[in-house]
């Protein structure tokens, strides 16, 4: 993104703050998770994929760091804009526009919305940095280590109930160009790797009760990539579908979900597994974690394969905080597409909303 | 190329298996009966007048009303634990920590208005005072001990 339109991003919300003639209702509202953590065994830990939080043996407070702020400022009954801003250890702490878009609400069901938005692949990619929301430190690893976690479009939302149920339908296309990837320079022994996903086209369906959560997930888009401005891979087809089933009751609840990414050209399909488990008692909620990826082997070598069980606290100190403590065990059990290997890592931290 | 089946059918078949054991295992459940009932209140200067469940639904999950609704916001009555959670059960159809989760979800993903929340019930007759065209709810019992609450409807 040009620097000159974050900086109007960034400025037009705050400056809405100062013009109560042009926007008679601006709301700020933020989260934060503050994590420190450190490997107990192996050498490295990478936490968080999509921005490279790495743990080693020393106690770092950086890689699962994060700080976000909304600003929303509605403009009339029916339109207002929603910019999100986060700030990631993992990245130096610099300020990223994960969220910047236009509101219109056509009418009771029926939304559209046009600018920057986070790509809804997984369960928890669009809100993936807000640990309120969710019982772990993180989502778990394993599924959540794409490189592209936003795009720019458009998108149009159905939102209603259906005999007790509620829906939301999400149909969005867009299109995402990141320089130096921090991932895939990461993975590529820090060459400088640029990628594209366009004429990306996208489904979700959402539907929920009291007591289950049920998601489909499609997308579909083409790939551009550029090691060191060495153009390796252009207009590759590739297409990521999952399903997420999710179950409530009282205290308990059951998390799973299944993913499964193809790229037919380069004989590359990945799968994704989750399921967890946790039970609240009172502000207290333990909870236990197995999730996947596995890659399937091509004639190129890539054979990524890794799964980690984890188990962790979540202690509910208010409305709008949480401690929590999660241990993790990962093992890589690629041949020649290793990440960083068998780590085991002890992490903990604060998660607020305010 | 043949490609090698990546995840165990098994493991997928055993861990979709518990979800759909689990999910059967609540379809016998009956609602708990209660006697504390529940109304839809507002302020006394308020020309809100009855509305539909669904409407009412929306509004607390941070939905704006749409066209000519009167309705301004919704406000959280948390003075009274069981009234909460009746109102919970009965008109949002979730649990407290259901219920919640949608919330954030739905203030940091969809941008949302957050659902203003008020602990005392004096301080909530206070805000309605003052905010004519906000919502809230509470026991019959106490709305109707306060003359400058106004009744919108039963809620359960």
């Amino acid at each position: 993104m040009p620097r000159y339109l974050l900086r109007f991003l960034i400025i037009l919300p705050l400056a809405c703050l100062h013009q109560p003639v042009i926007a008679a209702d601006t709301n700020v509202s933020g989260f934060a998770s503050m994590v420190g953590g450190l490997v107990i065994n192996g050498d490295r830990y990478l936490s968080d994929y999509p921005n490279t939080g790495i743990y080693d043996d020393d106690l770092s407070f950086s890689p699962d760091t994060t700080v976000g702020v909304q600003f929303k400022t509605s403009l009339d009954k029916q339109s207002e804009f929603i910019i999100q801003l986060i700030s990631r250890g993992a990245r130096e702490y610099q300020a990223d526009v994960d969220w910047a878009y236009f509101n219109y609400a056509i009418d009771h069901e029926f939304s559209v919305q046009i600018g920057r938005k986070r790509l809804p692949l997984y369960f928890y990619s669009d809100f993936f940095d807000l640990g309120m929301a969710y019982h772990w430190i993180r989502p778990p690893t394993d599924n959540y280590t794409w490189q592209i976690t936003n795009y720019n479009g458009i998108n149009l939302y159905y939102e209603s109930e259906l005999e007790g149920w509620d829906m939301l339908l999400n149909f969005y296309i867009g299109r995402e160009d990141d320089t130096e990837n921090d991932l895939l320079s990461y993975l590529a022994d820090n060459n400088s790797v640029d990628e594209t996903w366009k004429n990306i086209v996208g489904f979700v369906a959402e539907l929920s009760n009291e007591s289950y959560e049920l998601r489909f997930t499609i997308m579909s888009s083409q790939l551009d990539r550029q090691v060191n401005n060495i153009q390796i891979a252009e207009d590759v087809d590739q297409l990521f579908y999952g399903i997420s089933a999710n179950y409530y009751h009282d205290a308990l609840s059951v998390l799973s979900e299944v993913n499964r990414y193809e790229r037919s050209a380069d004989d590359i399909s990945v799968s994704t597994v989750m399921l967890s488990v946790a039970y609240k008692i009172k502000k207290y909620t333990p909870h236990i974690t197995y999730s996947k990826l596995e890659q399937s082997k091509i004639n190129l070598g890539g054979d990524e394969h890794h799964y980690t069980s984890s188990i962790g606290l979540r202690y509910d100190l208010n409305k709008s905080t949480a401690l929590k403590i999660q241990y993790d065990n990962t093992k890589d059990k690629a041949i020649n597409s290793t990440i960083v290997g068998d780590g085991e890592l002890l992490s903990f931290g604060i998660d607020f909303v305010f | 190329m043949k490609k090698q089946n990546s995840i165990p059918f098994k493991f997928i078949l055993n861990h979709l298996l518990i979800v759909a054991l689990l999910f059967s295992s609540t379809a016998s459940l009956s609602s708990q009966s209660n006697k504390l009932h529940g109304v839809l209140v507002t302020s006394k200067q308020s020309d809100i007048t009855e509305l539909k469940r669904k409407d009412i639904r929306r509004i607390f999950l941070g939905i704006k009303p749409m066209g000519n609704s009167p309705v301004n916001k919704p406000v959280l009555n948390l003075s009274n634990q069981k009234a909460y959670s009746l109102f919970l059960k009965n008109i949002m159809f979730l649990t407290e920590t259901g219920y919640k989760r949608k919330l954030i979800k739905r203030v940091f993903r969809q941008g949302a208005d957050e659902i203003h929340s008020i602990e005392s019930s004096n301080n909530l007759i206070k805000y309605l005072n003052t905010h004519p065209n906000d919502i809230s709810f509470m026991s019959k019992e106490d709305a109707l001990k306060n003359p400058d609450v106004k009744i919108i409807q039963a809620l359960w």
